[in-house]
């Protein structure tokens, strides 16, 4: 079978006709050459005779010139026929040569993957290749003979080809790209590139033409141009918005309709001019603007407002927010600002707040009058009352102060809602506040029955507008008041607890029903209708009181169990600094710089039960990380006043203790500072960036934590070297639980009885080698244990692939080896969870 | 227990008459109410009749509480007198305002009749106590 690759018909057919012209001069050169030789040879002998003889000699002459001429021809002929027989043989070898080479130069030219045509220079077709006949959708068979024209949009054959596409010579030589339309089957057509140029082919000169079929380009081109026009639209369109570009010094670089419309500069005079001038001139003296910009620098976006000038002088407000835009290597481009002119919501925020206040004073001055008639009547100040008016009295004056509460609470909530609450925080003691609350309650118990029980403890000062916890007391209170039997107790008690201040409020009730439990924190949610009447209550005093402890930092939260009782808590930041015990809980190192990030982290993290220690530089990173706390999660910011995150992450990593930390970066520059660093070499759990996502920071806090609370793997290290056991014990101190065994004997005795979550070997020990423990450890591969070499020899190739890693004592780092050993223990670790849970 | 005069200035008639009936509970306070606060001031000018204690509403068409407060002080005969407020927007930030501008107490309305007399008698020993 030929290996040659299978040529088309059309193509041989060539071959012949090309090799046949090749003849012509061979034969003109052999004739040529023979009629020379002759010619010679006869001067020749003329020239050579004595000239004064010639006429006697002449007829001897005759006779001797007509013998030496039948010589002369006769070897003439021999001569030429000797010629022709060489030159056959050449010419043979040469057509063969030729052929082969025109065969392959065909062959190429037919698989070529790129359509191309070959033409004479008349336009009229010669050869399409397999490409081409798909990408025209033409049978080359169809199109030998016609002219481009029939797949190619140009003039039809009146000229050349160099002519109708108006190319020189030079062009055609270099070769030239021109843009037409292909037509395509079914009278399709479609945009192609082609590339046109001279090209010898088997001593003929032929016109080759390149196709690329540039439809989808073209098409993507178009999508992008018009995406471009559409986007340039939307961002000058947009006139309610100011939309603008500003450099990292500060200088505007575009500017859209909206700017234009907003501030009455043109973008020909804003364009160039810092940003600072369109703020006021107080705004500038106090480097305003600036902070914003490198707000945004920092940690990626700033919002703001403030007041705006137009260029006629006047005067608006705005709401602003800009974001940093860094190019894909992370170098800063420059910022994306939005302004929007909220004067008219501002006016409407003033309105509605004019109107709150208005309703306030307006519902309040009847209810004054109401409220003080009832009560002096229910008094007795208007004498004595008839038994049924009395009830009567007393029914219209509870329900006068249930609508004053009503109202003060709906005003409440209007403030938080609308971020207006004030809180005028001072150092004050929770149990004290405590106490005075509960002595005041005492007096005003709706169930006299009810005994208000209070135990307080010692440390419980809290940083909080006094007034707003004696009201979430209050509330919490008279709540439990209303909800015990008689002759209940409900017991208060201020106790402080790790970091915090904790107020629990007991009472001995119903309990929450299970199907209440996730709305209790909702407006107007009483666990049954009739309760509102019942108890008296307003459905906003606990949305009121957690929105106040939320604010202070704090939680809010409850326990309770139906038919038993409710507990309701509330902890709040100690405002002493003494680093507390955690109980046992786990206590999670934050390090943030911004207080406002500092406490939502902490809150997140609170909700999962999390001590949190919060730092706020790296150095005060390193001192805690030093300290005896036991840290088990590091959430680090990267960019902080002494530093950056990630040198401190490598600190960590070169030192024993910590190398086996885990640590979350959360982070604006997240994602950037994990691309800028060999992330995994840093072994860090998550790069979280800002805005912080719970569920993510939960899962991945859990992830870290999983590695500490589950039972420490147990890791059998094989080796006769008691240094090398030492250090190694302290490198994967975190890691799990070392057990040295520097003989093979030791090593059995511990596999007997009982299998380790990993084993490290070292080949050379003194009792034999290490790797004759090998079958023993997956001869169940059940219980595959996970086995890591450390040596410095290298184990026989055959057993490499039994072993999980394979390291060279003197080339492999500490870090690495914990790295591996902790990769491999994560990979183990699932199936014998699952296993145990079977 | 001594007799406190209290001078009260309130424009809403309704509330004047049940906070005058709440005062009277205390039998021993003086009490004597004006719909405004240049009826006050005129009050407090010719002499005839000098409050130890001058109880403010705060929100009054013509003159309100903080202005009469301003112009009572004005008045030699009661540079000292204390003052206490009694209005509708008592929380937070709003009675530490009060409290600059120089009253001694303040009063929320709605007010607990049955124990308005007790109260303002406590802003006036406090504020007695101080001076």
């Amino acid at each position: 079978m030929s290996k040659e690759p299978a040529i088309a018909p059309e193509l041989l057919r060539m071959v012949p006709k090309l090799g046949s012209n090749l003849s012509v001069p061979t034969w003109l050169f052999s004739g040529l050459l023979a009629t020379t030789i002759c010619l010679g040879l006869t001067s020749a002998w003329v020239l050579g005779t004595d000239h004064s003889a010639a006429l006697t000699r002449l007829f001897d002459g005759a006779k001797v010139l007509l013998l030496s001429t039948g010589v002369s021809l006769v070897a003439l002929f021999a001569a030429a026929v000797w010629l022709l027989s060489v030159h056959r043989r050449e010419k043979k070898k040469v057509l063969a040569e030729r052929e082969a080479f025109i065969v392959s130069q065909l062959t190429a030219f037919d698989s070529a993957r790129d359509p191309t045509l070959l033409l004479q220079h008349s336009g009229c077709i010669e050869l399409i290749n397999l490409a081409a006949q798909s990408l025209f959708g033409q049978l080359r068979t169809n199109v030998h003979g016609r002219d481009l024209s029939a797949l190619v949009e140009i003039a039809p054959e009146s000229q050349s080809i160099a002519e109708r596409l108006a190319l020189s010579e030079e062009e055609l030589n270099a070769g030239a790209v021109r843009e037409l339309w292909g037509r395509g089957a079914e009278g399709r057509r479609f945009p192609i590139e082609v590339t046109i140029r001279n090209m010898g082919v088997g001593g003929f000169e032929r016109i080759a033409i390149f196709v690329r079929d540039v439809s989808e380009r073209n098409a993507a081109e178009e999508a992008l141009r018009k995406s471009e026009e559409r986007f340039r639209l939307l961002v000058n369109g947009v006139s309610d918005h100011a939309l603008f570009m500003i450099d990292p010094e500060g200088r505007v670089t575009n500017w859209n309709a909206g700017a234009e419309r907003m501030s009455g500069y043109t973008a020909e005079e804003a364009v160039g001019e810092s940003f600072v001038h369109f703020h006021t001139e107080e705004d500038q003296a106090d480097g305003i603007p600036e902070a914003h910009l490198s707000r945004a620098r920092e940690t990626g976006r700033a919002e703001s407002q403030g007041w705006r000038v137009r260029k006629d002088g006047s005067r608006f407000w705005a709401e602003s927010i800009i974001h940093a835009v860094h190019a894909e290597d992370g170098t800063l481009v420059g910022f994306a600002k939005i302004t929007r002119d909220i004067s008219e919501r501002k006016r409407i925020e003033q309105l509605k707040d004019e109107f709150v206040s208005t309703v306030n004073h307006e519902l309040r001055t009847p209810l004054t009058s109401i409220a003080g008639s009832l009560g002096l009547l229910e008094g007795g100040a208007g004498g004595a009352l008839p038994p049924g008016a009395g009830r009567l009295i007393s029914i219209a004056h509870a329900n006068c102060q249930r609508l004053i509460r009503l109202i003060n609470d709906m005003l409440d909530v209007e403030k938080i809602q609308s971020g207006k609450m004030r809180f005028e925080m001072a150092r004050i003691d929770l149990s004290e506040l405590a106490s005075r609350c509960v002595e005041a309650m005492q007096g005003y118990s709706e169930q006299p029955n009810v005994q208000i029980v209070l135990t307080s403890g010692t440390d419980t000062g809290v940083r909080a507008d006094s007034d707003r916890v004696t009201q979430v007391m209050t509330n919490l209170i008279s709540n439990a008041v209303k909800f015990s039997p008689p002759g209940g107790e409900v017991h208060v008690s201020v106790t402080a607890v790790d970091r915090l201040v904790r107020l629990c409020v007991r009472d001995e009730g119903p309990g929450i029903p299970h199907e209440f439990r996730s709305r209790i924190f909702s407006k107007f949610a009483q666990a049954d209708s009739s309760d509102t009447r019942q108890k008296g209550g307003t459905g906003l005093g606990l949305v009121i009181a957690k929105e106040i402890v939320e604010r202070h930092g704090g939680r809010l939260w409850f326990e309770s169990e139906p038919g038993k009782g409710t507990s309701f808590f509330v902890d709040l930041p100690a405002a002493g600094a003494g680093a507390p015990v955690s109980e046992g809980r786990p206590i999670v190192l934050v390090c943030e710089d911004d207080d406002d990030i500092a406490a939502v982290l902490t809150q997140m993290l609170a909700r999962d039960n999390l001590v949190v220690d919060r730092v706020a530089t790296l150095a005060e990173a390193r001192n805690a990380l030093r300290g005896p706390r036991p840290y088990e999660v590091l959430l680090l910011d990267l960019t902080l006043p002494d530093g950056d995150g990630i040198s401190l992450i490598r600190e960590l990593r070169a030192t024993s203790d910590t190398q086996t930390l885990p640590i979350i970066v959360v982070s604006a520059q997240a994602e950037r500072g994990r691309d800028a660093v060999d992330a995994r070499a840093l072994n860090v759990l998550d790069w979280m960036d800002k805005p912080i996502e719970l569920a993510r920071l939960q899962r991945a806090v859990q992830t870290a934590l999983s590695h500490v609370s589950l039972r420490r793997p147990v890791i059998l290290h094989v080796e006769d070297d008691h240094d090398i056991l030492q250090v190694t014990a302290s490198a994967l101190s975190r890691v799990g639980e070392i057990v040295p065994a520097e003989s093979l004997a030791a090593a059995r005795a511990f596999l007997a009885a009982r299998r380790p979550d990993l084993v490290i070997l070292d080949i050379a020990l003194a009792d034999g080698s290490g790797l004759e423990l090998l079958p023993e450890l997956s001869h169940d591969s059940e219980t595959l244990v996970p086995v890591v070499i450390f040596s410095v020899q290298d184990p026989p190739e055959s057993l490499v692939p039994q072993v999980g890693a394979v390291m060279t004592k003197s080339r492999t780092s500490l870090l690495q080896l914990a790295l591996t050993i902790q990769q491999l223990l994560d990979q183990s670790r699932p199936v014998t969870e699952r296993k145990l849970a079977i | 227990m001594n007799t406190l005069r209290v001078l009260y200035v309130d424009d809403e008639p309704d509330i004047r008459e049940v906070a005058l009936l709440s005062l009277q509970l205390d039998p021993q306070i003086d009490c004597r109410a004006v719909d405004c606060g240049a009826k006050a001031l005129e009050l407090v000018r010719t002499g005839t009749w000098a409050a130890d204690l001058i109880l403010l509403d705060v929100m009054m068409p013509s003159m309100d509480g903080p202005t009469t407060l301003t112009n009572l002080r004005a008045l030699p005969s009661c540079a000292t007198t204390p003052v206490v407020f009694m209005t509708a927007r008592a929380q937070g930030f709003e009675r530490e305002r009060f409290l600059q501008l120089g009253a001694v107490g303040v009063v929320a309305k709605p007010f607990d009749p049955m124990t308005l007399a007790k109260q303002i008698r406590a802003f006036y020993s406090a504020a007695a106590g101080v001076a």
